[in-house]
């Protein structure tokens, strides 16, 4: 587990070094972001992590072995309160969490309108305070490193890959100058999408497939802040949806591959685009490892009983899981049922981690 | 500068003590111009470097004036004093600023003074416009430029650190060298006169910043906060000596030695099987050939394990020519030399035995050692000399036999190598870092870009020297000398 970081040797002692530190900043940028001085707290966290860049790397390429590494991504934050750190650290060595400021302060730039900058500003907050709490209480555990701020994906080849994927899903050779002009209204999609694909993309969690693509794109743009007059056409916000989950899909994998952790994806929607691409990709052997244990972790994060664990020290839980070895047994029993990534039976899976998790757990409670 | 002859220096308790350390002591990293000054005059180095000499200098006057009332205390403007001030008074002071400069100028130092520790300062200065990486890019440019003490720009800096301490009225001097200082910021970096002026302003910033330094710890913890924060921003920017050459023409060289050598073994059996002496020489050169083989055959010129070749090279030729000019002195300097090196094997063997260890998978073959010790004596006839053969060093050696240059300019060189010195891990394992903010460290060359110079010509000299002395003993028909080529005349 995380849990043990080694007081002998340099990394253990330099990781635990950059959250103290990384905690005193936002300690002190979450009093700055109050008083209103949003710009120089931002513009610290940015430069801490500048500075820090290379002991980062070093933590992300050498903490764990590749395989036992799992990031937290995808995600404005990771919610403590309702215990999201409980499932997340089951599977794997070291948990390493996405860290979401950066990424939200983006947001906040120049262009962005008043509205939107203000629902940036208060998830910064609220990520600013969940950093705090898992530096303060759970940083033995989860390390916060800004990995997919400070990776070095390409971002021009992401757009052009993302734009390709999306494209893609038209029956029509076009580009993006030629969609826009053609592609206005929710008929135009449905005329140009090719047969069935409309069942193959969601919009969000809630989002009913067996209704129309109107509703389906009403209800969307109802429940989102866009980044631009509320008037644009259909067309653009179905591109705004589409484009923006398949290049954070790719983001994804590109930056776990880059540094060979498993992405722990909450989200079902960025999960379900991860699974997507992955079958584009589906020779690479890193990738499918890769997408394998996400998908893995995924069906645990959704299928993981919360009311199971209230009463648990996560300390106690953390323990459990590496006596019971929680995480080596499922794979291996998944391996054992023949649970791959091309057959990836989810009640099995769900059956094999709560039977394992409950074996965890009754250490606890024997105890 | 013309460095100071060996003669020179004082020769103590084995230390060769150069003549500057013999008088004085060393001086210390916190007060040195880079290390200890820079990151204090940085701010007024960017004000400089923004508005040029002449509008730069002006500019600081003023804020100086400014900083002269604001903090009647300050003598030297070090960033760690400004700092140090209360919250309310840095406002005060940074308002002044920004009335004579836009936050352009000083906005660069936000990228190592951030808004936890710094917020009157990041309030006061930071573009939030500008990226972490391009401010940084200005001081490490900055920090480039003024990493010479002594380069123009520094020394306008150093000016305006004896300015302020002119304003603050502590700071005493004859009226000729008042009437100097004044004269600096009037005169251009090309006027003649500047020649004098610049060292003295140096010489006299040398000696003001004695004032307060030994009590100011402030200074230390900002220095040091300082460096750690940039270094670590900082990537490295390596580099390394290139010691290329064309490929030797190794190959023909080796064989025209194997040629030699064959001769000299097949002549030995032919004429006389039981020559000791000639049996120690030829061995002595086949060692040698076959080091110099290792060296031809895995193309290691360049690399460190040449150098362990070389020094072997130079070690076998002395230690002929000594036996063959202590021949005549002894009963059997051969059988003398055989034992001694057999004796040390023997030493082995006997450490090997009382240990009680098994060692199958050591690279030390002892099972078949215990054997050469007892080829040709029984071992317990067989006595083991712990000193140097004939108890002299290979140093003693070579000035008796006349090689006193080849020991001194080549052998201890390769011994660093052999010995793993520093002077050897230095040249051979570590590379420079070309970047001001790492302090121009060194860096491991994990990845061996580092090459050496080769050590292929001298090779081949010593080599030659070495076939020079069986040459001169047992003669050497110009057939075997010059191979084939002969054969065609």
């Amino acid at each position: 587990m995380g849990t043990i970081v080694p007081k002998t040797d340099l990394l253990g002692t330099e990781s635990e070094r950059l959250q103290e530190q990384y905690g005193e900043v936002l300690r002190k940028g979450f009093a700055g972001a109050a008083k209103g001085d949003w710009e120089a707290v931002i513009d610290e966290i940015k430069t801490f992590w500048y500075t820090n860049r290379r002991l980062v790397d070093c933590i992300l390429g050498h903490m764990c072995r590749p395989t036992e590494a799992y990031a937290f991504t995808a995600a404005t934050y990771m919610n403590v309160a309702d215990k999201d750190h409980y499932p997340f650290v089951a599977l794997g060595a070291c948990h390493f969490l996405d860290d979401p400021i950066c990424r939200l302060s983006q947001m906040m730039g120049e262009g962005a309108k008043d509205q939107f900058r203000d629902q940036a500003r208060e998830l910064v907050v609220k990520a600013i305070g969940y950093n705090i709490e898992i530096i303060e209480k759970y940083s033995s555990a989860i390390l916060i490193l800004p990995i997919r701020y400070l990776a070095q994906t390409d971002t021009e080849l992401i757009q052009r890959l993302g734009t390709q994927a999306f494209l893609s899903m038209f029956s029509r050779d076009m580009d993006m100058e030629q969609y826009y002009s053609k592609v206005k209204t929710t008929g135009d999609i449905e005329k140009e999408l090719k047969p069935g694909m409309e069942k193959n993309f969601i919009f969000s969690e809630d989002d009913d497939t067996s209704l129309s693509l109107q509703k389906r794109l009403d209800e969307y743009r109802a429940g989102i802040v866009l980044p631009f007059e509320r008037d644009v056409s259909d067309g653009t916000v179905f591109w705004f949806a589409l484009y923006g989950y398949l290049t954070q899909a790719l983001e994804i994998m590109m930056t776990c591959l880059q540094y060979r952790v498993v992405p722990y994806i909450r989200y079902s929607v960025a999960a379900r685009y991860l699974l997507m691409l992955s079958r584009n990709l589906a020779d690479d052997a890193d990738v499918r490892f890769m997408v394998f244990r996400a998908a893995v972790a995924h069906i645990l994060h959704r299928s993981f009983d919360k009311t199971k664990i209230e009463t648990i020290e996560f300390e106690d839980y953390c323990r459990a899981l590496v006596e019971s070895s929680f995480s080596a047994n499922v794979f291996t029993e998944l391996e054992s049922a023949g649970v791959t990534l091309d057959s990836l039976d989810v009640s099995k899976t769900v059956r094999i981690i709560k039977q394992n998790l409950d074996i965890a757990l009754q250490r606890i409670t024997a105890k | 500068m013309e460095h100071s002859k060996l003669s020179a220096h004082r020769f103590r308790k084995g230390k060769f003590i150069t003549p500057m350390n013999a008088v004085m002591s060393g001086i210390g990293q916190h007060d040195s111009w880079y290390h200890g000054r820079v990151p204090e005059y940085l701010w007024l180095g960017l004000i400089l470097d923004h508005y040029g000499r002449d509008v730069g200098l002006s500019k600081c006057n003023l804020i100086l004036k400014s900083l002269r009332k604001i903090a009647p205390e300050m003598v030297i403007p070090r960033l760690s004093s400004v700092f140090a001030l209360d919250e309310k008074v840095q406002t005060e002071f940074y308002d002044c600023v920004l009335a004579v400069v836009p936050r352009e100028v000083l906005c660069p130092l936000t990228c190592i003074f951030t808004y936890s520790h710094h917020p009157a300062f990041t309030k006061a200065f930071l573009k939030s416009d500008v990226s972490v990486e391009d401010r940084f890019a200005t001081v490490v440019r900055l920090l480039k430029e003024i990493s010479d003490h002594q380069s123009h720009l520094s020394t306008d800096i150093r000016f305006l650190v004896l300015y302020l301490g002119l304003l603050s009225g502590k700071m005493h001097m004859p009226e000729e060298m008042l009437l100097n200082v004044l004269e600096y910021p009037k005169c251009s970096h090309d006027d003649e006169r500047m020649r004098k002026l610049r060292p003295t302003i140096r010489a006299m910033e040398l000696a003001f910043r004695e004032v307060g330094f030994n009590q100011d710890t402030r200074n230390k913890a900002y220095l040091q906060s300082f460096w750690k924060d940039v270094s670590r921003m900082g990537d490295c920017e390596l580099f390394y000596l290139e010691f290329a050459e064309p490929k030797p023409d190794a190959k023909d060289y080796s064989e025209r030695v194997k040629r030699i050598l064959e001769y000299y073994a097949e002549l030995q059996g032919a004429a006389n099987p039981i020559d000791n002496k000639m049996l120690v020489l030829l061995g002595i050169a086949t060692y040698s050939f076959k080091r110099l083989s290792e060296l031809v055959r895995h193309e290691l010129y360049h690399e460190i394990s040449g150098r362990g070749i070389i020094r072997v090279l130079v070690e076998d030729y002395i230690m002929m020519k000594y036996l063959l000019k202590n021949e005549a002195d002894r009963s059997d300097i051969w059988s003398e030399f055989q034992s001694y090196g057999i004796g040390q094997y023997k030493i082995i063997v006997a450490k090997w035995r009382d240990s009680g260890k098994d060692l199958k998978t050591s690279h030390v073959a002892y099972e078949y050692m215990s054997i050469l010790v007892n080829e040709h004596m029984d071992e317990e006839f067989l006595d083991m000399d712990t000193s140097y053969f004939d108890k002299q060093p290979i140093r003693l050696k070579a000035e008796d036999v006349g090689e006193k240059e080849l020991y001194s300019l080549y052998y201890d060189y390769d011994s660093a190598f052999e010995h793993g010195l520093w002077g050897a891990i230095r040249e051979s394992s570590l590379i420079k870092c070309n970047s001001s903010v790492h302090q121009y460290h060194c860096v491991p060359d994990i990845e061996d870009r580092q090459k050496l110079k080769s050590v292929w010509h001298d090779c081949v000299r010593v080599m030659d020297m070495t076939l020079g002395i069986l040459e001169g003993i047992y003669g050497l028909r110009t057939s075997v000398k010059d191979g084939d080529n002969c054969a065609e005349d």
